[in-house]
């Protein structure tokens, strides 16, 4: 019987006993079956982890929490590090610290944006204010102690004073009265204010109306006044209208694109001659006189669909509106192209189109 | 013989055998190499220098159809006028057939709002949250909803605009639970026929189990699309780098049309960002109504406030052409329509 002693041999193994248990059985079916589970879970689960999934409940947490106290709170207490540490000196460049008292203080950090991150603050109008040279947002929101009030600022730099009067007026309603101090022009908004000065743009907004509001936007529109700027000269279109029609810089806007509703259209300047009537002045300068009378041409084109020709001269045009019985009067001179649009009268341009060529032949003489 | 040879007993192998057994080792060693050592790019390698073979790998997810046949199918929008805030949802709503019967007992809801903004609500950029208050305390009360989740995904910090536009209190205060959204929270949505989004991120958390979803949207001016509405509002459902879609404003809303079939969607006409939208600025801008819409037909709700809420005539946006091609609903209301007065 030495061969059954050997644990290695060439025997095949076979079951002696005649009877496995039921109970056996069922271990066996039962583990296969949990197996099968298991594998499928994992299956199915693949690498589609989400931790939200197998988060313990706060509840639980709570429940199954130590009594014993393991933390002491220190003697100090935590403070969020974007909040301001009343201790250090405030960085809220761009802006004044004199905006800031005991009352009002930031937020949090001031918040600055470029063009290619400024959808993250304003998605969706992000476009409008890159159409008009916006280079940089610095954005502010000042807390008051006292009421809970928030206001926010947004400071939009936009390089020159054409797009910061052209984002200007694309704010302006029917509504909007503008107001001027010193070299910052603005209109209420109930909660605020809108306005600009010099390259700068703002719009200043408040959780609601109240004195506390109207005394810390009185407060910022001086605080927008010392705003720094590099002198710059202004545009040649900018003092051709403001010099030789003798108007306020609130009266004098840049419209980038879309110029006349039209999408060819670009760069011209607006002059609203007053405040209660809807005609306006515009000049725009082209690169060269070529490249204006190409433009002079196509707008020509495109304002015969609505207008009918009144008369028309090698460089002049008088059109009158199909059914609003408007003018528009157009005129190309060199490299400007001048004129006036929403006019009641035909006359009624003649004196203005002659200052405007009066400041042209000035400017370039 | 003795007893050792006895136990000695050699295998029996032919020489046929071991070559026959040798050449399957040097074959199956040969195809374990080339698996394990021929460069990524061929057939059937299982190297992975670059990683690429160990990516996560996601399935996309498909939403269900939230949608609801009403009593009446033949009205689809539904217009509450006159009164607080509370009464013109109520008014909307009856003209649909009334709250219960879109919502059951036991049925978790998802409210989308618009909190698109860090703005307050007096400029009409985000949904006025006293709808939300009364809408979630109808869902809780009236229709005895298991949960009320609160959700978007707005691109400035979530938290902030949750609290400058009062929706983050008004939801926690009438009983909601806010779902603010963060790197997991977002899964891939798969969208049959979409252009732009067919596989998208998609703020999938406060989906989870949820059974009904009404969008709530503010009615307001934008500079790209001309108006953002009904079907705008799940723009903030969006993850990813959404705001590329902006080339293609009026593609991604079409999409955007196709990608959820909400049980109802309500306009906010109490507060109209008539221009300057979509963040506004000046209440001045700010057109107060007394009117809600509910509807089943986002596309006839947008273009009717379209008309008469922004008061943009007839000029639909392009949009609206694109999504009722894509037979997410209908611009003309006609005979389905029903105000409440």
């Amino acid at each position: 019987m030495a061969t059954a002693k050997l644990i290695f041999n060439h025997k095949k193994r076979v079951t002696r006993r005649s009877l496995i248990t039921s109970s056996e059985n069922f271990s066996a079916v039962l583990l296969l079956v949990l197996l099968l589970l298991a594998g499928s879970w994992f299956l199915r689960q693949g690498n589609l982890y989400d931790p939200w999934e197998r988060d313990i409940s706060q509840e639980q947490l709570l429940q199954s929490q130590p009594k014993a106290a393991l933390y002491s709170p220190p003697l100090k207490l935590w403070r969020d590090p974007t909040s301001p540490s009343p201790d250090s000196q405030l960085d809220i460049e761009p802006f004044p610290l004199h905006i800031l008292d005991s009352n009002w203080q930031p937020r949090g950090r001031i918040s600055l944006f470029e063009p290619a991150n400024l959808y993250k603050k304003i998605n969706g109008e992000a476009e409008k204010f890159i159409r008009q040279g916006f280079r940089q947002l610095h954005y502010l929101v000042l807390r008051s102690a006292s009421e809970g009030l928030e206001i926010a600022i947004e400071l939009f730099d936009h390089g020159d004073i054409a797009g910061s009067s052209g984002i200007f007026a694309d704010h302006q309603s029917d509504s909007s009265r503008i107001l001027r101090s010193g070299p910052v022009h603005y209109f209420e908004t109930g909660v605020g204010m809108i306005g600009r000065k010099g390259r700068y743009f703002f719009r200043v907004a408040a959780d609601r109306e109240g004195e506390d509001v109207k005394e810390k936007v009185q407060q910022l529109l001086e605080a927008f006044a010392d705003l720094k700027e590099d002198t710059q000269d202004l545009p040649l279109e900018y003092r051709i209208l403001s010099d030789s029609l003798n108007l306020p810089a609130e009266a004098i806007s840049f419209q980038a694109q879309n110029v006349f509703q039209l999408d060819s259209v670009e760069d011209f300047w607006f002059a609203a001659l007053d405040p209660e009537d809807k005609a306006r002045a515009f000049l725009h300068r082209g690169s060269s006189a070529d490249a204006s009378k190409d433009l002079y041409q196509a707008i020509l084109a495109e304002q015969l669909y609505d207008y009918e020709i009144m008369q028309e001269l090698e460089d002049l045009v008088i059109l009158r509106h199909g059914f609003l019985n408007t003018f528009f009067i157009m005129q190309r001179t060199g490299a400007f192209i001048l004129g006036m649009e929403n006019l009641t009268e035909e006359e009624g341009g003649e004196d203005v189109m002659a200052m405007l060529l009066e400041g042209i032949d000035e400017s370039i003489g | 013989m003795s007893q050792s040879d006895e136990r000695y007993r050699p295998d029996r192998i032919t020489r046929r055998e071991a070559l026959a057994r040798g050449a399957g080792a040097l074959l199956g060693g040969s195809v374990l190499g080339y698996l394990a050592l021929a460069p990524e790019h061929l057939p059937f390698s299982r190297r992975d220098d670059t990683g690429r073979r160990s990516e996560p790998s996601e399935r996309p997810l498909t939403l269900p159809d939230y949608s609801v046949s009403p009593d009446d199918s033949t009205i689809a929008v539904s217009i509450g006028r006159n009164g607080e805030i509370g009464t013109l949802l109520r008014k909307a709503l009856d003209g649909m057939g009334g709250i219960r019967k879109f919502v059951q007992p036991g049925d978790v809801v998802l409210v989308k709002p618009n909190v698109a903004f860090d703005r307050s609500p007096n400029l009409g950029a985000t949904t006025n949250p006293a709808i939300i208050r009364e809408l979630i305390q109808l869902l809780l009360v009236d229709c005895r909803a298991a949960e009320v989740r609160v959700a978007d995904n707005p691109i400035e910090s979530p938290a902030d605009c949750f609290a400058k536009s009062g929706i983050g209190k008004a939801a926690e205060e009438a009983g909601g639970r806010v779902f603010l959204p963060d790197g997991n929270a977002f899964r891939t949505l798969n969208t049959p026929g979409a252009k732009l989004i067919e596989n998208w991120s998609f703020f999938h958390r406060p989906f989870r189990s949820v059974t009904k979803v009404i969008g709530v949207a503010a009615v307001k001016d934008h500079n790209l699309c001309s108006a953002s509405m009904g079907i705008k509002n799940w723009y903030g459902l969006l993850g990813g780098k959404r705001n590329n879609f902006h080339q293609d404003i009026h593609e991604i809303i079409a999409d955007l049309s196709m990608m959820i079939h909400p049980t109802l969607t309500l306009l906010d006409g109490t507060h109209v960002l008539m221009s300057n939208g979509p963040t506004g600025g000046d209440p001045s801008l700010v057109r107060k109504y007394e009117v809600i819409v509910a509807g089943t037909d986002q596309v006839a709700m947008d273009a009717w406030a379209y008309k008469h809420l922004l008061q943009r005539g007839d000029d639909y946006p392009e949009y609206l052409f694109k999504a009722e091609q894509r037979g997410s609903g209908r611009i003309d209301a006609s005979g389905r329509i029903r105000e409440v007065v």
